[in-house]
């Protein structure tokens, strides 16, 4: 005899059911009804249409992360593990010390309690030093690009958020391991039409306080060419690979307790760099010729809107070893890897559509590697290796005869 | 005993980073402001480590900041300055993806997904992507077990294309019945 059902369970009965989160009693409870009541069955039914591959779907979410941009924010507010446990470590305040501009503003004095948000502003910012008071404030977010590309890109945070469904169409972007902690670029005094180019009101490339710019090297000029993309020997490290330990002194002694220092805002320069200096020669020489380098070369050209081929794409004395496509909030970046004939050093030309107006050559230096910029034709151009300044001029003036 | 439960932090935020993202990308629908959730949840994690119990799941754990964060903070936010939360006008530059069945088909459940009330949304990713219990959902939500029953059973309903319910509670709502949570 079927049970008595006086009671038809709901949706959200059914649902649990169908979860299987329904303990044994109520399981019962509806086996029974459904023994017993056809529009309940129908119901269980209809309900069951709604099963999704929830997971596989999510998985292309997943792929579309930003991992090398989050790996380089982990890696600059977690210490390397010796360090760890140390008192007051300066990366600590390096790394938690962030630039407000994307119009997020958040608290940090309760975990799990109310809003302590913040205006906008671009000054604040804290330390986590052991010795922070419990209710220092932050205001903390992304570091947020704000050189001209940003503006010009028409991306305000908040305003561009794409559709889960368009976040499936997101480019497998080449994975990038996790990145040391962004460090601010020496720039050697850069020309003033660079300087004007670069300049934006929110920039923030050079160091704005007394920690930050202890942490920034003195220009030093590269040594003199001694060959064809020759390694530039021990060029300024203002952060190159171990770039967690900062050099300045604690600011905690310099600054009012719980601001202490502006993080440099990394420019899509900086972002390239911190990917591409993990690529070294030996990454390029073990790496098979790819047998349709050209058709990449022109898809992506097209992508830029720049034509790549007819031999664009080549450096005196080094080989195209591989070139790829990435996405740069929403502009397409294109990075070429040159490997020396000696197959001793590597330059990268990255290639970015930014709509930008003209700049002549500039100079900086990041991660150890020397830095030509310009831009041209609306696209920005850097060209990084462990060079000399020199010798990655002369290929940059090569490069922009036939980009220009 | 502090400083070990920092570390234990430390090391394993990096494993959650993407997962972290695609929660805030769930919740806010931008990527960048899923980028400083995530950050946001770092430092906080980092900042609050010793509230974590070791061998107790750090995913969880931080899944419970970034939601915190978000609606306290992030969201309150946004909705004070008037400011959309979803703008599906935003296409990512794309290249490489092929536009097999399969994609086209997580796409479509992307888009259902999106689709659906934030409240719903994020219960359905939590339980049917994360594979959370109820339980575990309820506790990282702040609600009662039969909210994330009625979220669920709603989202269910919209995803078959019932009925208008998949707003609201369910109409048929019959809460004697026990779960098998704890």
């Amino acid at each position: 005899m079927a049970h008595p059902v006086h009671n038809p369970p709901g949706d959200d009965v059914l649902t649990a059911y169908l979860d299987g989160e329904l303990d044994a009693e109520a399981r019962r409870d509806v086996d029974a009804s459904l023994a017993a009541d056809a529009e309940t069955r129908a119901r269980l039914e209809a309900l069951k249409a709604s099963g999704r591959p929830f997971k596989d779907a999510f998985q292309l979410v997943t792929d579309a992360a930003p991992r090398e941009r989050l790996g380089a924010m982990i890696a600059a507010i977690v210490p390397p593990q010796a360090e760890r446990g140390a008192p007051r470590r300066v990366w600590m305040s390096a790394a938690a010390v962030v630039l407000f501009a994307s119009g997020v503003a958040i608290g940090t004095s309760n975990v799990l309690g109310p809003s302590s948000v913040r205006a906008p502003t671009a000054t604040v910012v804290a330390d986590n030093s052991a010795n922070k008071p419990a209710a220092a404030p932050v205001t903390l977010a992304r570091p947020v690009e704000t050189d001209a590309l940003q503006r010009q890109a028409g991306r305000a945070a908040d305003q561009a958020p794409p559709a889960l469904g368009e976040l499936a169409a997101a480019p497998k972007v080449n994975q990038v391991p996790a990145q040391p902690a962004a460090a601010p670029a020496t720039t050697a005094v850069p020309p003033p039409a660079q300087a004007l180019a670069d300049a934006s009101p929110a920039r923030n490339d050079a160091p704005a306080t007394p920690a930050a710019r202890a942490g920034a090297t003195s220009p030093a000029a590269p040594p003199p060419p001694s060959g064809l993309l020759s390694v530039a020997p021990a060029a300024p490290m203002a952060g190159g690979l171990a770039a967690a330990p900062p050099v300045a002194p604690a600011p905690a002694t310099t600054a009012p307790a719980g601001a202490v220092a502006v993080l440099t805002t990394p420019t899509w320069r900086q972002v390239v760099s911190d990917y591409i200096v993990l690529t070294t020669a030996q990454t390029l020489a073990v790496m098979p010729d790819n047998p349709r380098l050209g058709d990449a070369v022109a898809a992506y050209g097209d992508k830029l809107q720049l034509d790549l081929t007819g031999g664009r794409l080549t450096v005196p004395m080094a080989s195209l070893k591989d070139v790829r496509l990435y996405d740069y909030r929403g502009r397409p970046l294109v990075e070429a890897s040159f490997l020396s004939d000696d197959k001793m050093s590597v330059v990268s030309l990255c290639i970015i559509l930014t709509g930008q107006p003209d700049a002549p050559f500039g100079f900086e230096q990041r991660n150890g590697q020397n830095i030509i910029f310009w831009t041209a034709g609306g696209h920005g151009f850097m060209l990084a290796g462990r060079a000399t300044r020199e010798t990655l001029e002369a290929i940059a003036r090569d490069l922009s005869t036939r980009f220009s | 005993m502090a400083q070990n439960r920092r570390n234990v932090v430390a090391e394993g935020l990096p494993e959650e980073l993407a997962r972290m993202w695609r929660y805030g990308l769930v919740l806010s629908g931008n990527r960048d402001t899923a980028e400083d959730l995530v950050q946001a949840t770092c430092l906080r994690a980092l900042e609050r480590a010793h509230q974590f119990e070791p061998g107790t799941r750090l995913d969880r754990w931080v899944f419970s900041i970034l939601h915190s964060i978000w609606l306290n903070e992030v969201r309150a936010r946004k909705v004070r300055l008037g400011q959309g939360l979803v703008d599906a006008d935003a296409v990512l530059v794309f290249d490489g993806l092929k536009y097999t069945e399969t994609n086209i088909s997580a796409r479509q459940v992307l888009r259902e997904v999106q689709e659906l009330p934030e409240a719903q949304r994020e219960t359905v990713f939590l339980v049917y992507v994360e594979g959370m219990t109820y339980r575990e959902a309820a506790d990282l939500l702040e609600v009662p077990i039969g909210t994330v029953m009625s979220r669920l059973a709603a989202a269910r309903a919209k995803l078959a294309g019932l009925n208008s319910e998949a707003e609201g509670p369910p109409l048929q709502s019959n809460r004697s019945h026990g779960t098998s949570g704890p």
